[in-house]
């Protein structure tokens, strides 16, 4: 399941999603809100995303880790808008009969994800100032 | 040929709107569009090095061939995922 929402990401409903009795392993991750990067303090993310293409992108990087682990389920649900420290921006969550695959697949779609998915952060820092993150360009 | 094209994040910082407006002939290719971005809208040059393109929904390279009827972007190194 592939979704970008509004919302708070349920965490509950996220592992409800992929569990099934053929799974040995089902593993969770949360991308959460850091209120500190370097020395800087993060007051609160905006996030905003090309929603036609991060859907398309992130239906792409499933099947391609279901062509390449034995997979039974996987969801991944982004949230978009305004986040406060401690809140999920995403989750990754994968079942699999073993647990060293459910493991290898979620670090591969959150690497994959990081790098291929149209979707920014906006840091709101502490000094009132604000700047889109984006990796590998200097402002 | 007026082209459209999305902007996002530091992009729309630079230029000041989220859909860019770029009169063009057509068909061409993303490298030359690239081109015609820069000449129209210099606050984007210093950007677009790091930037991808995206037609249709895809990355494209600089020989992908866009049409009147291409949906285009243009896509900042991206950040989401915490």
């Amino acid at each position: 399941m592939i979704r970008i929402t509004n919302d708070p990401i349920d965490n509950n409903a996220v592992l409800e999603s992929v569990q099934n009795n053929r799974a040995g392993a089902v593993v969770l991750f949360l991308g959460t809100t850091r209120n500190v990067t370097g020395t800087r303090e993060t007051d609160s993310l905006d996030y905003e995303c090309f929603e036609s293409m991060a859907i398309k992108q992130l239906e792409a990087l499933e099947a391609t880790a279901r062509q390449r682990w034995d997979i039974i389920e996987i969801t991944i649900v982004h949230r978009l808008g305004h986040l406060l420290p401690g809140e999920a921006s995403v989750a990754i969550a994968v079942s699999s009969p073993h647990r060293v695959t459910a493991f290898e697949c979620g670090q591969w779609l959150i690497d994959t994800l990081k790098q291929e998915v149209p979707i920014w952060k906006k840091e709101n820092w502490s000094d009132g100032t604000q700047q889109w993150v984006h990796p590998g360009m200097e402002d | 040929m007026t082209l459209y094209i999305k902007l996002f994040a530091v992009a729309v910082q630079k230029a000041g709107t989220t859909n860019l407006e770029i009169d063009c002939p057509t068909p061409t290719t993303v490298g030359d569009l690239k081109q015609a971005v820069i000449a129209a809208c210099p606050a984007l040059s210093e950007i677009t090095t790091h930037c991808r393109f995206a037609v249709d929904d895809e990355f494209a390279t600089d020989t992908t061939i866009v049409t009147e009827n291409s949906s285009l972007a243009i896509i900042p190194p991206v950040s989401g995922g915490a």
